[in-house]
C-alpha cells in the first residue's frame, strides 16, 4: 500500500474505514494529515519512535530458554481514537463493572449471600484454586479489593465493544498508556493538530491519593510499591508508577514485620509502611502464609494486614473474581449486587462443565476459540478456525480429561484498525485494555492501551507474542471532529 | 532511603568513575606508546603499571610472564574483558543495572546517558576496532562520565540520593589516586633512579599535569609532587580534596539523626587512609602531607 488509503475491511468492524470505503467523520482530519506525510518521512519518524523507547529503556523482559531479553513494545504511531459518545459508554460500564466485582469480592469473602441464594454454583468458588478460605472475615480496608483494574475490551464486527478479560490482581501496561502518548506527542506532533484529548497526565495525581485512601493512619502515612525486583517483566511498570506516584518502589527485602507492622529500612533504621501497592502475587506475598519457598515477599505480611497495620493493595484473594470460569457469570453478578443491566456486554461463553455443552462444542471445535481458565497472555489456547487437525484433536483430549479446565468462546471477529509496519500500512486487529482506579470511589482513566497484533492476520495481541501497542485518544464531546 | 537504594547508587557512582579513570590512564598509555617501541622497558613498566592500578597486580604479573606486554593485550583487558570485573565495559554495566534498579530516585537525563552509552558498548563489536576507533572509545566513556557528573550537578535535588552519589564519586576517585601511587612506589622501589620519570606520568594518570603546572612551584621535584597529589586542597584529584568532599557529604547524608549506614561509608574512608600512611617513596619526606589526610580518619563509634 502507497499511501493510507481504504482497504477491504471485509466481515471485521474496522476502527478508521467504513465497510464502503469512506473514512469515518472522528478519523477524517488524522487521515489527511497522514496522507501529508510521504513514507520516507514517516519511515524515518517510526525508527525515532522505537529509538526513544529504547533509548528511555521502556522494556519488558522476555524469558526463553533460560535466557533474559529486554525487548521494547513494538509500537505503532496511527492512534486509536474513541469518540466521546463511545467513552462515555465504556466508562459508565466499566465504573459499574468494577462496583459490581468488588461487591461480590467482599460478598464471597464475607457471608457468601450470592452462593446461598444459588446465583453462582459453590463450586465455582471454592474449587477455584485464586480463593484464599482462611480469608473469610478478613478486615479489608474501605472494604474495598481492587485498587487498579485493567479490563480488556474488545469490538465485535458490529462495533459494539464487549468485555473480553477483567484483570483484578496485577494489570500491566499502564506505564505504556503513558509512554505511548509521551512518545506519540515527541515524535508525531503534528497529529495531534485540530483535535481535543483527554489529557492522562491529569489522572496520576487521583491515583496517587486514590492509593492513599486505604491508609489508616492519616497524617505522614507512608505508601510502598512491592516489586520483584529488575527482572520481572513488567519492572518498568512498577519503575514508572512508583516514580509518578512518588512513592518508594521496595523489594521483598527491604521491608521487615515487627510487632505486626510492616517497616522498611532505611540508613536512617526503620519507617513504618501503611499501605503496600504489590505488584507480586499472592502466592508469594508472604512465606509464612503462602509459598514457604518465596524469597520475593516478605515474612508476617499476612498477619500485619490481618491486624489492619497495613494495606495490601490489590486486595489478596482477587484472582477468584477474574478467571475465565467465573467470567461467564459477571453479567449476573452486576444484576444481583447492584439491580442494574451490565452496560458493556461478555462475549457468549460456554461452560464444560455440562456433558450436552461439551458434546456440542466438541462437535464444532473449529469453529470456536477454547480457553484454558487458568492461563493468561495467549497461553494454552486454541483458535478453531486457524488450528491444524493436530492442535483440534489435542484439545479434544484436553477437554474430554478435563472439562472444568477449559472454556469455549465464538470466533470473535477482533476489529482491525490500520497499522504502518515495514513501511507499508496494512490492517491488524486490535484490543484496548482499560484501566480504573478505585479507593473512595471508582475513576475510569480515559483511554487505555490498544493492543495489536501486528503480524499480518494474527489474532494474538500479547506484547510476550509479538502484539504491539498503539496511542489511544479520546476525543472532548463538544469539539469539531 | 533504602538501604537498598544507597548501595545502588554508591556502587551506580563509583562504577561511573571507574570506568572514566580507566579510559583516561589508557588514554595516556595509548599516546605515550605512539612514540616509542613497546619493546622499550619504560612502556613495559608503564603498561604493567596500568594494568596494576586499574585492574590488579596479579594480573599485571600475569601478563608479564607472558614476555613483552602490548598495548592491544592492555587495551582489551582493561576496557572489554568479560572476566574482568574493573573492564570499562563491566563497570559500564554494572553501573547501568544499579541505575535500573533506582531509576525512580535519579532523574531522567541521568538515566539516559547511562542507558544509551550501555546500549551502544554493548552491541559493539570490538574484534576489529582500529587504534583511531579506541581512541574515539576512550573519549566517549571519558565525556559520558563527564555527562553524567553534569546532570547530576545541574539538575539533581540536593537530597540523599545527591550524597550518595556524591560519597560514590569521590571514595572512588580517592582509591584511585592511592591505588595509582602504591603501584608507583612499588615501581621507584625497583629501580629509584626513575622517580622524576614516574612523578610526570603519575600526574598524567590523575589528569593533574595542567593544574599542577599552573602552580608557583612548578618544578617536577619529587616532594612537590607527591604533596600535590596527597594533600593539595584545591586540586580536584589529590587525596585530601576526595576525602573532604566525600566526608562533607557523609555528614549530610548521616544528618542529625544519625545512621549506622554512614559508619560503613566512614570505614572505606579510613582504609583508604590507612593505605595512603603506608606509602613510602627513598628520600621523599611525606609527613607534611600525610598531615593534610589526617583530619578525615574517623575511629569508629561503637
Amino acid at each position: 500500500m502507497e499511501q493510507l488509503k481504504p482497504y477491504q475491511t471485509e466481515t471485521y468492524f474496522d476502527e478508521m474505514f467504513t465497510s464502503e470505503g469512506k473514512v469515518k467523520p472522528h478519523y477524517r482530519t488524522l487521515h489527511n494529515t497522514i496522507r501529508s506525510f510521504d513514507r520516507e518521512e514517516l519511515k524515518l519518524k517510526h525508527e525515532q519512535a522505537q529509538a526513544s523507547f529504547l533509548r528511555q529503556g521502556i522494556t519488558f523482559t522476555l524469558y526463553q530458554d533460560n535466557l533474559s531479553t529486554e525487548r521494547t513494545m513494538p509500537f505503532d504511531f496511527i492512534p486509536i481514537i474513541i469518540s466521546s459518545e463511545d467513552w462515555v459508554e465504556i466508562e459508565r460500564g466499566i465504573e459499574q463493572r468494577i462496583k459490581g466485582l468488588n461487591a461480590f469480592l467482599e460478598d464471597i469473602y464475607g457471608e457468601e449471600r450470592i452462593i446461598k441464594e444459588g446465583i453462582i454454583p459453590e463450586y465455582l468458588i471454592k474449587d477455584n484454586p485464586y480463593y484464599i478460605e482462611h480469608l473469610k472475615g478478613f478486615p479489608f480496608p474501605l472494604t474495598n479489593h481492587i485498587f487498579l483494574a485493567g479490563i480488556d475490551l474488545i469490538r465485535d464486527d458490529r462495533g459494539e465493544y464487549r468485555v473480553l478479560e477483567d484483570n483484578l490482581r496485577n494489570p500491566s501496561g499502564l506505564s505504556y498508556m503513558y509512554q505511548n502518548r509521551f512518545v506519540m506527542r515527541h515524535v508525531y506532533p503534528e497529529f495531534f493538530k485540530e483535535h481535543t484529548l483527554y489529557k492522562i497526565e491529569q489522572q496520576l495525581d487521583p491515583l496517587r491519593q486514590t492509593l492513599m485512601d486505604y491508609s489508616s493512619r492519616k497524617k505522614s502515612a507512608v505508601a510502598v510499591l512491592l516489586t520483584p525486583g529488575v527482572f520481572n517483566s513488567a519492572y518498568y511498570d512498577h519503575v514508572f508508577l512508583a516514580q509518578q506516584m512518588g512513592i518508594q518502589l521496595v523489594e521483598g527485602s527491604d521491608l521487615v514485620v515487627k510487632g505486626e507492622s510492616v517497616y522498611m529500612r532505611t540508613i536512617h533504621g526503620l519507617r513504618q509502611v501503611d499501605v503496600i501497592y504489590r505488584r507480586i502475587d499472592d502466592d508469594y506475598l508472604d512465606p509464612e502464609q503462602f509459598r514457604s519457598d518465596s524469597l520475593l515477599g516478605v515474612k508476617g505480611l499476612y498477619r500485619a494486614a490481618s491486624a489492619g497495620n497495613v494495606a495490601i493493595v490489590n486486595a489478596m484473594g482477587n484472582g477468584v473474581a477474574d478467571d475465565k470460569a467465573l467470567y461467564a457469570f459477571v453479567p449476573d453478578i452486576i444484576r444481583y449486587y447492584l439491580n442494574e443491566e451490565p452496560i458493556l456486554k461478555n462475549v457468549d461463553t460456554y461452560s464444560l462443565r455440562k456433558p450436552s455443552m461439551r458434546k456440542w462444542v466438541l462437535e464444532r471445535l473449529d469453529q470456536l476459540v477454547i480457553k484454558n481458565v487458568g492461563s493468561s497472555g495467549g497461553y494454552d489456547m486454541l483458535i478453531g478456525p486457524h488450528s491444524t487437525r493436530e492442535r483440534l484433536n489435542l484439545f479434544r483430549e484436553k477437554i474430554t480429561e478435563n472439562p472444568e479446565q477449559y472454556i469455549a468462546q465464538p470466533t470473535i471477529k477482533l476489529s482491525r484498525a490500520p497499522a504502518f509496519q515495514d513501511n507499508q500500512f496494512y490492517p491488524c486487529h486490535v484490543d484496548l485494555r482499560v484501566y480504573a482506579m478505585s479507593g473512595k470511589k471508582v475513576r475510569v482513566i480515559p483511554g487505555g492501551l490498544s493492543r495489536v497484533a501486528l503480524k499480518k492476520g494474527s489474532l494474538v495481541v500479547n506484547s510476550s507474542q509479538g502484539g504491539g501497542g498503539k496511542d489511544t485518544w479520546v476525543l472532548k464531546k463538544g469539539v469539531r471532529v | 532511603m533504602l538501604i537498598r537504594v544507597a548501595d545502588a547508587l554508591y556502587w551506580m557512582s563509583r562504577n561511573l568513575e571507574r570506568s572514566e579513570k580507566t579510559a583516561s590512564l589508557l588514554s595516556v598509555q595509548v599516546l605515550q606508546v605512539l612514540e616509542s617501541q613497546e619493546e622499550d622497558l619504560l612502556v613495559q613498566e608503564e603498561l604493567y603499571t596500568a594494568v596494576n592500578v586499574a585492574a590488579s597486580k596479579e594480573e599485571a604479573d600475569r601478563l608479564k610472564a607472558k614476555g613483552t606486554i602490548t598495548l592491544h593485550q592492555v587495551l582489551s583487558y582493561l576496557l572489554f574483558a568479560k572476566e574482568n570485573p574493573n573492564s570499562v565495559m563491566n563497570c559500564v554495566r554494572v553501573a547501568r543495572e544499579n541505575a535500573r534498579s533506582v531509576r525512580d530516585h535519579i532523574n531522567d537525563d541521568l538515566w539516559q546517558i547511562i542507558n544509551v552509552f550501555f546500549l551502544d558498548v554493548e552491541f559493539a563489536k570490538f574484534d576489529d576496532y582500529s587504534d583511531y576507533q579506541m581512541q574515539r572509545l576512550l573519549q566517549r566513556v571519558k565525556m559520558t562520565s563527564l555527562s553524567a557528573q553534569g546532570v547530576i550537578e545541574s539538575t539533581t535535588m540536593r537530597g540523599m540520593p545527591y550524597q550518595i552519589m556524591k560519597i560514590g564519586k569521590w571514595v572512588e576517585r580517592a582509591e584511585y589516586t592511592q591505588r595509582m601511587l602504591q603501584a608507583i612506589s612499588e615501581k621507584v622501589e625497583e629501580d629509584p633512579s626513575s622517580l622524576r620519570y614516574f612523578m610526570r606520568l603519575a600526574l598524567q594518570m590523575i589528569n593533574g599535569s595542567e593544574a599542577f603546572l599552573q602552580q608557583r612551584n612548578a618544578s617536577i621535584e619529587p616532594s612537590y609532587v607527591l604533596h600535590f597529589m596527597i594533600a593539595e586542597p584545591n586540586f580536584p584529584g589529590s587525596i585530601e580534596y576526595c576525602l573532604k568532599r566525600a566526608t562533607d557529604a557523609i555528614v549530610k547524608l548521616e544528618g542529625e539523626r544519625g545512621s549506622s549506614y554512614t559508619q560503613l561509608l566512614v570505614q572505606e574512608i579510613n582504609i583508604i587512609i590507612e593505605r595512603v600512611m603506608q606509602l613510602s617513596f627513598e628520600d621523599v619526606d611525606l609527613e607534611q602531607a600525610f598531615q593534610g589526610i589526617q583530619p578525615y580518619y574517623t575511629p569508629l563509634k561503637v
